[in-house]
């Protein structure tokens, strides 16, 4: 035997499709509902990360500060959650509920509510509640105390225990418990006679109980088969080598991309990305701040705030250091050295950058001082800011490299760079031979010239163009062979070049990038002009 | 319908035209529940899920709980897309006598409510698989279904009956 209501979900069996379901089908994909269009800005994915050094700086706006995800009160402010329960009477409108912490807020998901007014009653039913993204939650302290304001009367709150492999398990009390943990809170509340009108709602509200950034999760985990990318954890901080996430359901998906959150201008967009299967024992060198996680396909790539989650990356163990300085410094100086490069690169580190204090500390930029493509990247650390940076690049019997400084930090390079050798002379022509691997170069740093960058190019191989690009997302400026050797001229700014030696596809275009065909382009360093 | 098999990637050979013909109905009743009788999107979404689980044929392992879940998000966005709490009478499709208590109830569930109780109680699947088709954890769903049996249950009645 079964209840009614069962025999009436089971009438459902009669339902049957449409018979032209077949041959839509067999049309093949329309594609998901248009998002409104947004600059792509994980442009490949075949590299494992790309990084552009300028951009990469861009994010720290979105640092932990207020734009992040961690309230303003620390653990043991006092601070409370409020949550304003609100009815809209007058307006006969659903009610309302918001919550706040400090100077975060997050407006309560109605799951059902039914207003009155006189006999007339109105309900309505949420299309997407439950418990809010765990990317939404605020994150607030362990035991901290929940209050109500406004005008409803609250009939039951309810905790339940939210983490992805965890079932909604029931806690009592009129506080956040005391443990770390995410948690979703679902608030009854009614609204009595008042003027004829009156009625009843529950909403959700979600926070991350965290006694400090050090107790947040150093793996994010990441579920792709839900709707939108769940993950377990609104913080998380980083390891030794950066942020390691563990995806989930990636069937049917090809690839990750993080990326910065919708919003970002234009400008300072950046993301990293990879195909799947994804290596989580490595460590993916993003910078602490707000990002954006999601799953992605061939045809579907990652967009911000398309199927994405946000989290913040905390730093509380000091595994990163910023490559940018924490001052408007002077333009970087070209140093060379007489020490060998066969010496360790942090011993010559310490032999070429003097005036340190006592409490400053040497240390790899980012995540280590191998972790950019623009050289080996050492900072000076000051209280947690960088205060000057040396870069080491190769490609000689001894080290050389550039070097800068905030003003009056007293960081300067020393006798072993500045006196014992005097400024490198740079190639002004850079000697490329295109070969059946790829571009080779006879230096990986050269010099300007008054018209611009002289490339003296020999194609041993089938390419039909060198490209020459500032910008690794795109294929660059294409200059054609006419013959075996020739001598090309092209107009580049100082900084990170790379060249690429290329062929067109069938259709006579040339697909790719730096940052999608890596072995197609070799990167050097261009420095300005003398004089 | 169209042969379908054919483009089925090498080496992984999922029979689509199988798959179609097994699982279509379902899907399509399910997003008939999940989206509260709109048979247009309850349809659209299914072929569209489908004709997405042939064209990435070839990494897919699980097509079912694939074909599954892309159907629950094209049907999420349109649903969002509309950005009504409320269904109104006007704005869905008219629905068979016999389906017209169903749907009006349903009406009054969230979307994974009647999704659940759907998978549940109409194509009698465990929670587990539940879980899987829905992309979210077990226990979530068992509040689903919790919920939605019990507000079915007000709804509808609970009287017993051994008529079917």
């Amino acid at each position: 035997m079964t209840e009614r209501w069962e025999n009436e979900v089971k009438k459902l069996r009669g339902f049957e499709p449409g018979a032209d379901l077949g041959s839509r089908v067999a049309e093949g994909p329309r594609g998901e509902p248009s998002p409104p269009a947004r600059q792509r800005i994980v442009a490949g994915v075949t590299a494992l990360v790309v990084f552009a050094a300028a951009a990469i700086f861009a994010v720290r706006v979105f640092g932990t500060g207020s734009d992040g995800l961690v309230g303003t009160p620390g653990p043991g402010s006092g601070e409370r959650i409020v949550i304003e329960l609100s009815s809209g009477r007058g307006d006969s409108q659903a009610p309302e509920a918001t919550m706040r912490y400090g100077d975060l807020e997050q407006d309560g998901v109605v799951e059902g509510y039914t207003w009155c007014v006189g006999d007339e009653c109105a309900g309505g039913i949420a299309d997407f509640a439950f418990y809010p993204p765990v990317s939404e939650y605020l994150v607030v302290p362990p035991g901290t105390p929940i209050e109500f304001t406004g005008d409803g009367v609250v009939e039951r709150l309810r905790l339940y225990l939210s983490a992805i492999d965890e079932g909604p398990v029931e806690v009592e009390g009129d506080r956040v418990p005391n443990a770390n943990a995410t948690y979703a809170l679902e608030v009854e509340a009614t609204w009595a006679d008042e003027g004829g009108e009156h009625g009843e709602s529950n909403f959700f509200f979600g926070v991350q109980a965290l006694s400090s950034p050090s107790a947040a999760p150093d793996v994010l985990h990441v579920d792709c088969s839900a709707v939108v990318a769940r993950t377990d954890t609104a913080v998380v901080r980083t390891q030794s080598d950066g942020l390691h996430v563990v995806f989930e359901g990636t069937d049917g998906f090809d690839e990750y991309g993080i990326v910065t959150p919708e919003g970002t201008p234009s400008e300072d967009k950046f993301g990293v990305g990879g195909p799947f299967p994804f290596e989580s024992r490595q460590g993916v060198p993003v910078d602490p701040g707000v990002w954006e996680i999601g799953c992605g396909s061939r045809d579907r790539p990652v967009e911000a705030g398309e199927l994405t989650t946000r989290f913040d990356l905390v730093d509380p163990d000091d595994h990163w250091a910023s490559f940018e300085l924490g001052c408007e410094a002077p333009e970087e100086v070209a140093f060379g050295s007489s020490i060998p490069s066969s010496t360790a690169h942090e011993d010559s580190a310490a032999q070429l950058v003097g005036g340190l204090g006592g409490e400053d500390r040497l240390r790899g930029a980012g995540y280590g001082a191998e972790g950019y493509k623009l050289g080996i990247a050492y900072v000076i650390d000051r209280d947690g800011a960088s205060v000057a940076r040396l870069v080491l690049t190769g490609g000689t019997e001894t080290w050389q490299g550039t070097f800068v400084a905030c003003p009056e930090s007293g960081i300067a390079l020393t006798e072993a760079a500045a006196s014992l050798s005097p400024a490198p002379e740079f190639p002004d022509a850079l000697v490329v031979r295109c070969e059946g691997f790829g571009p080779a170069v006879d230096a990986d740093t050269v010099q300007l010239q008054s018209d611009g960058l002289h490339i003296e190019a020999t194609n041993v191989a089938d390419a039909i163009v060198i490209a020459v690009t500032v910008d690794d997302g795109s294929v660059g400026e294409l200059l054609p062979f006419e013959t075996a050797a020739q001598e090309f001229v092209v107009d580049v700014p100082a900084g990170p070049v790379w060249i690429g030696c290329r062929v067109p596809n069938e259709q006579g275009e040339y697909e790719g990038s730096p940052a999608t065909i890596p072995d197609a382009y070799i990167q050097v360093t261009v420095v300005p002009a003398e004089g | 319908m169209a042969d379908m098999r054919r483009r089925t990637a090498p080496g992984v050979r999922h029979d689509f035209d199988a798959l179609f013909r097994e699982h279509a109905p379902g899907v399509a009743r399910t997003m008939y529940a999940f989206t509260a009788g709109r048979r247009g999107i309850a349809e659209e979404a299914t072929a569209e899920a489908f004709a997405q689980a042939i064209a990435h044929a070839d990494s897919i392992r699980e097509p079912v709980g694939w074909i599954y879940r892309t159907a629950f998000r094209l049907a999420s966005a349109e649903l969002r897309r509309e950005r009504r709490p409320v269904p109104e009478m006007e704005r869905v499709e008219p629905v068979s006598t016999s389906l017209g208590p169903l749907v009006e109830a349903l009406r009054e569930l969230s979307p994974n409510q009647r999704a659940a109780v759907v998978l549940r109680y109409e194509a009698d699947l465990p929670v587990g698989e539940i879980a899987r088709r829905m992309g979210m954890n077990a226990a979530t769903v068992r509040v689903h279904l919790h919920r939605g049996r019990s507000r079915l249950r007000e709804l509808l009645g609970d009287e017993e009956n051994d008529d079917d």
